[in-house]
Order: structure tokens, then C-alpha cells, then sequence
């Protein structure tokens, strides 16, 4: 017997070729076929060796592939028109139904891809780059016991440096500097015609190296040379219409700061938006060279760390032994009194825009927190669509249950029948994205008005999102038509044409609870945390940061020649009765600050304290409450230089006890002569920690320089009038400098932008599930209430009153929302908790946004099933009890 | 009258040939050696089958036996609609071949 089966196997064909080709042939001759197969291949074997009857029986089943995919695809050409028709027919059958279902679906897979696109968007900046991945920012830390500054700027000299010490593993450095400046001047005046002229942000000198770190082009002008000479000037084209009114003009002079002629050599078009290098002007690194612009002694320092250094690291160059030299290199350039002090790291330049909050950004990054938060919304409402989706089509289907019976009856097979729905359901879903688009242009404006970005459904720029958005589509359709396919393919035919309509099973109903539940599970969610942000957020912009910003202007002064006549400015400014008190600040109070290196006792290291260098009448004018002492004053000739007022938290660290006890005592160098109660020096997502203010010197130079604004305190009353009379003062003092003010208060909002945008979108987007879950809950309501029509008329008859029948019909889907705001109130708890810990300064989450959510979803539902239920228990009982 | 093919008439033929045998593997192998044209092994139920199907054939599945590994085997017989068919085609045949000696001869066909 072993020896026969042998002998069997032996002369077998393949057994994968066997499998193959009962798949391949057609099924009603399958066996004949293969029985033939086997035949003649034993005749080869006999004949001709197994080799030659391998190779001809593979030949074989090759050949028969395109046969079959002829004929297999001509009957399911058939089928596929038949049901195409069928799903037509149906939708359009219960035309009402239907649009509760695809606008549903549709508006869930727009609120998906718009959201998608913000993300995406979100996680492409800076990297189309050619060397986006071998390019790294150098930061500076300098840190004792945790104080001191995480720079992401370094000095001047750094990049060059490390690009002559480690020439094997560099390939290219730039540099970016703006003298820190907040704003800077320029002007360009035309042959004949007024001067135009205007203070810029986005200024920046780079190097050379420039165009080959960074993929952005020049419209016009030579990039090889356009940053290569000193007083060389790169525009985009809005500067050009701006100062020229033309688009290109190459070899024309701006004039920087009133002082410096530099040439336009080229001109930037379209510049990409994903990135964190957000540049008006390009001037040539070179130009920092003349002593004027530039003191050398700055130029030359390691102390000073004002520019942003960017590397490209060679092909195979592990960041991580590069930052390993580091330490060397760092005792090998710094001095001494620094090498513990300082240290260097590499930053990818791709994780900047997601990952970075350092000290001196070069602008306001976005949170990768966001990105997450986004994402999850997007599959929440996703999600929330797809259980809607599936909800409709079951309960629609046991209104189908005498055409199925019927089918099956006529000889439709069950896989057929699971065909049917499935298609039926992906060319539902695929009507739905049809519809979804109009949605899509309408959401793309909304969150570009939100987020201040520039979306747009790109075919070109995104060639793989329509095969993507497709197959996603199709996905959602299959995935949705898997329950009601199977479920309805599996009515059993006598009682389904006998009833009319199918008895659900019990486990159908329970799924469809679930389904809800975790709709709406997801809905509360979604406005939970919607009303903490806005919570946290109005949290945030209503404390008190211990001064009083919204009577402050802030002029922007630095490098300005006006500061060697503050004095007359100031009193000049002080005749107007409007104007209350002024003073300089070396950064935006309540945004940013400087350090500066003390040894609080006098000895030891020297440690770096946030720190804000201010003239007289500061305290005065910000509105700082003052614990004891006094604020710096123009009559005490000793405060440049050697007295300092520091805040409570200083003098809780320092232990000096009240704050009376530590006036006179000497902070470093210098005398305090005054405390401060605790302001928020910077922004509310950090604690209030240790802070020095110290009187600015009177030479010209360090006017010129610590003196970045001129704050003024002014009686907001007759605002238009004093800002007319400052603005005449400030033209007759510095007639060729651009005048500007900014309102403090306007700063300190906008750095809660991000979580403004947050509050926003997700607001908005939590009210889209919400409607597309009622969308749901309503058609659902419809046919539960339909089914049981009959019994709300037997009720009637036995005398239920119509309030009761609401209430009875009201009452179940009110206990699957109650079920899901306990489902999702931990979740959302948890969620929000992690969130807010980010903040220093929380709002607490509390019972009520819970409550008050709760009872929204709750009146929400209520209302969304009333107008059923109302209608279903005021019918006629002799009409619904005639009913079938 | 029902007029078939030469396909068709070869393969009626050959049905008759093979008698018992008359399995569509057998078919396959008698057409190669008659005609050089070979069927492939599911081609050559394309014009079995309709034959069939004209009832001009008749098939029937036997059982297996060890050769196949137990897939049946499908034999075809010739019906008597089949035989008249045949007949009519070998008549025509023959009338048109009617043609005097001395003109085919001139023709190169004698």
C-alpha cells in the first residue's frame, strides 16, 4: 500500500498547480478538466521525463490565466452592472434615508481629509530639502541647576568654527542673524516721489551657503552670486511690489537702517509656507563686516549667541558622535569660565517646526501635542461617521428582508447576496465621497481662516491622495457593508417573505446599542475637551500677570539713533498729559526676556538668571506692584550699574526673608533697592521663577542696543489723539525712521495662538460629529419608532396618553447616552489631565464641563428623536393598527 | 438539413473512430495526427460541447479509475441526429466533388 500511494504522489502534478488550476477552471468542468490534466501529464512523464512534463504543465497553467480572467470578468461585469443599478435604485428608493446616510459619511470623510491635510501640512515642514535630513540647527545651552537659557541661536563665530574644526564630517554651515531685533528699518525712496518706508520683521543676513542647505529659489537674479558681496539684498516678491511697486527690481538700492545702501540681486517668487525660516529679506553675511553695521568686538564674541547656526553633516555622520566632540570643542573655543556652563546639541531641522520651544525662537513653532490631538479627532469623526453609516444600512435592511427572501427563494446564492450589499455599500460610500468635496472646499476655507495656513486639495502636488481618499473609501464602504451582508444574506426565506420583515435578532439590536453608544461615547468626548480648552484658554488670557498691560504701547526703538536723545523724547512725550509715564525695555515684559550671569552672594559660579535690562519708571509704568523699595528713578544718579530690584521668587530662592530685609542687601555686584511681587515675565505655560531687573547704562551704545522698545503708559481714552502727538514727536526727533507701535496686550494674546487655534478647530469639529451622530440617531429613531407602530397603537388604545409615548420612546436612546457620557468621561478625563499639565498655570477640569456636556448630547438627542416620536404617538391608532 | 463545419466534421468523425474511447483527451491526440492541430486541453471542449449542445453528441461522465486520481472522465458518443448530419455532409461532399475526370486532371487534382 505505502509503495501505491508513492507511486500516486510520484506521478502527481504539482500539488500547487493542482490548487492553481481548480481555482483557474471553470467550476462546472472543473473535475473533467483537471482529470485530463492529470492524464496527459502522466503521458508526458511516460514519454518525455519529468523535467519536459514539468515544464510543459506549467506552461499549461499559464496559459490558461488569460481565459480565465476573460471569463470570470465578463460574468462579474454583469453582476457588477446589476448591482451598480440595485444601489442606485435603493438609494434613491428612500431618498430621505439615504441623504441622512451619504451626507453623514460625506461630511465624516471631509472633516478626515481636511484634517489630514493640516496635518500633513503640519509634518512636511522643512523637509523638501535636499539634505532636510542631514541638516541640524546647533543650540546653546548654558545652563547651572536647571537656570540659565536652551538658545536656539548660537555665536556668531560658532558655525565657521566648527566648520574649520571638523571640515571632514561638515558640509555646509549657515548662518541667520538679525541683531535679535524685533524690527528693523528699511526705506527706499524713489526718483521722484515720497519715501517709502517700513520697519521689517522678517530680516535676516545668512551666508553664501544659503542656496545650498536650503531648497528655495530665486524667480530672478543669479544664486551663485547673490549672496557672495557685502551689501547684496534678496527681496521676496511682495517686498518688491511693497517698496518698488515692480516685480523685479534687480540692481535697485534699499536703504537700511539710514545708513547703509544695499542692492537688490535677487528676487524670491512663491516661497514654500512649511517652514520655520519665515524671511522677508536675505542681506549678504558679508555686509556685517563693516564695523558700522556690526562692532567687531560682537561680532567676534563668544558670549554674545545671536545667530541661528544650521549644519549639513555629510552622508553617514551620526549626529550622535558629532554632538560627542562637542565637549572639546567647547574647552577648546569658549572661555574658560564657561566650559562647564556650556553645551552644544544638534537639532534635526525637520523636528524644529513640531518639537522646538527653546529660548529665542526664531518665530512661534507649532506642538506635536497637536498634531496627535488632531489625528485623533479625525479618526474620532471617522469613526463616528463609519458606526453611523453601519447603523443605517442594518436597520434599513429589515425593511429589505420579503426582497431577499425573494432572491434567495429565486436561487440566489448567499455569497451572492453578500456581494450584493457589499457593492451596494461601496458605491454608497463612493457617492458619499462625491459629495464629500463641496464639503471639503467649504471645511479647507474654515480651518485656513482658523489656522492662518493655505490648504488646498492639490492633485498635482499630492498625486497619491485621490488613490489614497479611493481605497480609503472603499475600505470604509466594505467595512461598513460586512454586518449588514452578512446579516441580511442570512434570513432564512419562508419567514422573510411570510413577514415581510425580519424579527431581528437580538444580537443585531444589541450591536446597533453599541454602535451608538460608542458614537456618542466619542461625540462627548470630542466637547468635553472642546469646553476645558476654551477654559483653559480664557484661563490663560484672563489672569492677572501682575502688571497691567492693556495701557502699554510699545514703540520699537532698537538701533535706533533716537535713543541718544531719550531724555528730551521722553519729556517731550510727558507734556502730553495723555502719556503717563515711560520707560525702555530690553524685550517684550510678559513675552521675553534676557539672562544675565550673577553670583547672587558674591562668590562662586555665576549663574544665569532671566533677566530684563529697564530705564527709569519701569515699575510705574508696567503697573508692578512693588513688596518694598523703589523702581529705578532718574533721581538717584547711582542706579546704572549698580543697584537691582528683584521679584519675590528671588527672594524666596535666595532666602533673604521679607522683602524689607532685603533692601540694601548686595545681589553680585550690585545693591537691591527694591522687590517686586511676582509678575509672569513670560509666557503662562511656565512657572514665574527667579528674575533681576536692572537700570539700563546711559552711554549711547548700550541705548542703542538693551533699549529694544520704548514702553509707554498712556491713558487709553483719547487713544487716537496721543498716538497722533507721539507720532508727530517721534518724526521730529528721527524723521527717516518708519514710526510703529504695538499694544502690549495684542502681544501677550497672540502667544496663546496655538492653543486658540486648537479651541477653535477642535470646537468646530466637535459640533460636526455631534450633528453627524445626531444625523444617525435620527434616522435610527425613525425606524425604531416605525417598527413599533404597532404597539404604540395598541398602547393608544388601551389608553396611554401621547406624553407617556414620548417618554417611553424617548426614554431608551436617553439611557445610551447617559451610558456613553460614563463611558467617556474617565477617557476624557485622563486625556485632558495630561493635556493640562503642559500649563504652569491650569484651570481646573471640575464636575461641570462633564455635566454641562452631558446634558447638551442628552437635550441634543432628545431633540433629534422628538419630532419621530411625537409624530409616531399622536398617529391615529386605527391607522397604525391597519399598518401591514 | 443541418450543415456543420469541417472542424465540426472531423470531430464527429472522429468520435465515430474511437467508439468506446471516445474520451476528449483521445479526441485531442486522433485531430493531431489527422490535422496537425492541436487543441489545447480546454479548448478542445469548446466545439465538443457545442456539438453537444446542436445534438449532434452525446456525453457521458464515467466513473474514475487509478489513472486520473479520481476525477471522472468525460466520453462522448455520437447520436443519431449526429450520424444524419454526417451523412448529409458526406453527400454534399461527394456532389461536389462531382466534377469531370478530365477537368480535375487539367487542374493537377487527378
Amino acid at each position: 500500500m505505502k509503495r501505491a500511494s508513492e507511486n500516486k504522489r510520484r506521478n502527481n502534478i504539482p500539488a500547487l498547480g493542482e490548487r492553481l488550476l481548480s481555482f483557474l477552471l471553470p467550476d462546472d468542468k472543473e473535475d473533467i478538466l483537471l482529470g485530463d490534466f492529470i492524464e496527459c501529464y502522466r503521458n508526458k512523464l511516460k514519454s518525455t521525463g519529468k523535467l519536459v512534463a514539468l515544464l510543459w504543465f506549467w506552461t499549461q497553467v499559464c496559459a490558461s490565466v488569460p481565459s480565465f480572467v476573460r471569463y470570470r470578468t465578463r460574468f462579474a461585469g454583469i453582476m457588477l452592472r446589476s448591482y451598480v443599478t440595485l444601489a442606485l435604485r435603493n438609494l434613491y428608493k428612500q431618498a430621505g434615508y439615504s441623504f441622512l446616510n451619504l451626507s453623514g459619511l460625506a461630511v465624516g470623510i471631509a472633516c478626515f481629509v481636511v484634517i489630514l491635510l493640516y496635518v500633513k501640512d503640519e509634518q512636511s515642514f522643512d523637509t523638501f530639502h535636499q539634505y532636510s535630513k542631514q541638516t541640524y540647527r546647533l543650540l546653546d545651552f548654558r545652563k547651572i541647576d536647571g537656570i540659565g537659557e536652551e538658545s536656539a541661536s548660537a555665536p556668531i563665530l560658532l558655525g565657521e568654527a566648527m566648520k574649520a574644526d571638523y571640515s571632514d564630517e561638515i558640509r555646509a554651515s549657515v548662518r541667520f542673524f538679525n541683531f535679535q531685533a524685533p524690527t528693523l528699518a528699511m526705506a527706499y525712496t524713489p526718483a521722484n516721489g515720497e519715501v517709502r518706508q517700513f520697519n521689517e520683521r522678517k530680516l535676516f543676513f545668512t551666508d553664501p551657503d544659503f542656496f545650498e542647505v536650503f531648497d528655495f529659489r530665486l524667480s530672478a537674479g543669479d544664486e551663485g552670486t547673490a549672496l557672495t558681496e557685502p551689501n547684496q539684498v534678496l527681496i521676496t516678491r511682495e517686498m518688491a511690489n511693497k517698496y518698488f511697486g515692480e516685480t523685479i527690481p534687480l540692481g535697485k538700492v534699499l536703504r537700511f537702517e539710514d545708513k547703509h545702501n544695499l542692492v537688490v540681486s535677487g528676487v524670491f517668487d512663491e516661497l514654500p509656507s512649511n517652514t520655520h525660516l519665515d524671511f522677508d529679506f536675505l542681506v549678504s553675511f558679508s555686509t556685517l563686516e563693516n564695523p558700522e553695521v556690526l562692532r567687531t568686538r560682537l561680532k567676534e564674541s563668544w558670549i554674545w549667541n545671536p545667530a541661528w547656526t544650521y549644519l549639513v553633516l555629510n552622508e553617514n555622520v551620526n549626529p550622535a558622535d558629532m554632538e560627542a566632540k562637542f565637549p572639546d570643542f567647547v574647552k577648546s573655543h569658549f572661555d574658560k569660565s564657561r566650559h562647564d556652563r556650556v553645551k552644544l546639541y544638534l537639532q534635526p531641522l525637520e523636528d524644529i517646526h513640531l518639537e522646538s520651544r527653546l529660548d529665542y525662537e526664531m518665530g512661534p513653532n507649532s506642538d506635536k501635542a497637536y498634531v496627535y490631538v488632531f489625528t485623533t479627532i479625525a479618526i474620532f469623526i471617522l469613526l463616528i461617521s463609519c458606526f453611523n453609516f453601519i447603523n443605517l444600512t442594518t436597520a434599513r435592511s429589515t425593511r429589505r428582508a420579503r426582497e431577499i427572501g425573494m432572491r434567495k427563494i429565486l436561487g440566489g446564492y448567499r455569497t451572492q447576496l453578500i456581494g450584493q450589499f457589499l457593492s451596494e455599500s461601496v458605491i454608497t460610500s463612493l457617492v458619499s465621497l462625491a459629495l464629500a468635496f463641496p464639503v471639503i472646499w467649504l471645511l479647507l476655507k474654515v480651518m485656513n481662516n482658523f489656522s492662518g495656513k493655505n490648504l488646498s486639495l492639490n492633485w498635482t502636488e499630492q498625486p497619491m491622495l485621490l488613490p489614497d481618499l479611493l481605497g480609503l473609501t472603499m475600505l470604509i464602504g466594505l467595512i461598513s457593508g460586512i454586518y449588514p451582508a452578512f446579516f441580511l444574506s442570512s434570513y432564512r426565506p419562508a419567514q422573510a417573505v411570510k413577514g415581510g420583515r425580519y424579527v431581528e435578532a437580538s444580537r443585531g439590536i444589541i450591536f446597533r446599542k453599541v454602535l451608538v453608544v460608542g458614537q456618542f461615547s466619542l461625540s462627548v468626548i470630542l466637547i468635553v475637551g472642546t469646553t476645558i480648552a476654551l477654559k483653559q484658554l480664557d484661563f490663560l488670557q484672563k489672569r492677572s500677570l501682575g502688571f497691567d498691560q492693556e495701557k502699554v504701547l510699545l514703540l520699537p526703538t532698537l538701533r535706533s539713533p533716537l535713543m541718544e536723545q531719550y531724555a528730551s523724547f521722553k519729556g517731550r512725550l510727558l507734556d502730553n498729559p495723555n502719556v503717563l509715564s515711560l520707560t525702555t525695555v530690553e524685550d517684550i515684559p510678559g513675552v521675553k526676556h534676557q539672562t544675565g550671569g550673577y553670583r547672587p552672594d558674591g562668590k562662586g559660579e555665576e549663574q544665569q538668571f532671566p533677566r530684563l535690562v529697564v530705564h527709569d519708571d519701569f515699575a510705574k509704568t508696567m503697573g508692578i506692584e512693588l513688596a518694598a523699595g523703589r523702581g529705578f528713578s532718574a533721581e538717584f544718579k547711582t542706579d546704572p550699574g549698580e543697584t537691582a530690584i528683584i521679584n519675590r521668587a528671588m527672594l524666596d530662592l535666595l532666602g533673604w526673608g521679607s522683602p524689607e530685609e532685603a533692601i540694601g542687601k548686595s545681589f553680585d555686584s550690585e545693591t537691591v533697592v527694591g522687590v517686586t511681587e511676582n509678575f509672569h515675565f513670560t509666557s503662562l505655560h511656565r512657572p514665574v521663577g527667579p528674575f533681576v531687573l536692572t537700570r539700563i547704562g546711559d552711554g549711547a551704545s548700550n541705548m542703542a542696543f538693551s533699549a529694544r522698545y520704548i514702553a509707554v503708559r498712556v491713558n487709553t481714552e483719547q487713544i487716537d489723539e496721543t498716538l497722533e502727538y507721539i507720532q508727530d514727536q517721534w518724526f521730529s526727533f528721527t524723521p527717516n525712521r518708519p514710526f510703529e507701535y504695538l499694544f502690549l496686550g495684542d502681544l501677550l494674546g497672540a502667544q496663546y495662538e496655538a492653543e486658540a487655534t486648537l479651541g477653535k478647530v477642535a470646537g468646530a469639529f466637535a459640533g460636526l460629529s455631534v450633528l453627524i451622530a445626531c444625523l444617525g440617531l435620527f434616522g435610527l429613531a425613525s425606524f425604531t419608532t416605525e417598527r413599533r407602530i404597532k404597539e404604540i397603537g395598541i398602547r393608544k388604545v388601551m389608553g396611554a396618553t401621547v406624553t407617556r409615548l414620548v417618554v417611553m420612546l424617548s426614554s431608551s436612546f436617553v439611557k445610551l447616552v447617559l451610558l456613553s457620557i460614563v463611558i467617556a468621561s474617565p477617557v476624557a478625563y485622563l486625556a485632558l489631565n495630561s493635556w493640562l499639565s503642559d500649563f504652569a498655570y491650569r484651570t481646573s477640569i471640575g464636575v461641570w464641563p462633564f455635566v454641562s456636556s452631558g446634558a447638551i448630547a442628552v437635550l441634543i438627542v432628545l431633540l433629534t428623536v422628538s419630532y419621530q416620536t411625537i409624530r409616531a404617538a399622536s398617529t391615529n391608532p386605527v391607522n397604525s393598527l391597519r399598518y401591514e | 438539413m443541418t450543415t456543420i463545419s469541417r472542424t465540426e466534421e472531423i470531430l464527429l468523425l472522429m468520435v465515430c473512430k474511437l467508439g468506446d474511447e471516445a474520451f476528449a483527451m483521445q479526441i485531442r491526440e486522433e485531430v493531431k495526427a489527422l490535422t496537425g492541430k492541436l487543441y489545447s486541453i480546454g479548448g478542445i471542449y469548446v466545439p465538443l460541447d457545442r456539438l453537444t449542445a446542436k445534438g449532434l453528441l452525446k456525453m457521458e461522465d464515467m466513473a474514475s479509475d487509478e489513472e486520473r486520481m479520481g476525477r471522472p472522465r468525460r466520453r462522448f458518443a455520437i447520436t443519431s441526429q449526429g450520424i444524419m448530419a454526417l451523412k448529409e455532409t458526406r453527400e454534399i461532399e461527394q456532389a461536389m466533388w462531382d466534377i469531370s475526370p478530365d477537368v480535375l486532371q487539367k487542374m493537377g487534382l487527378g
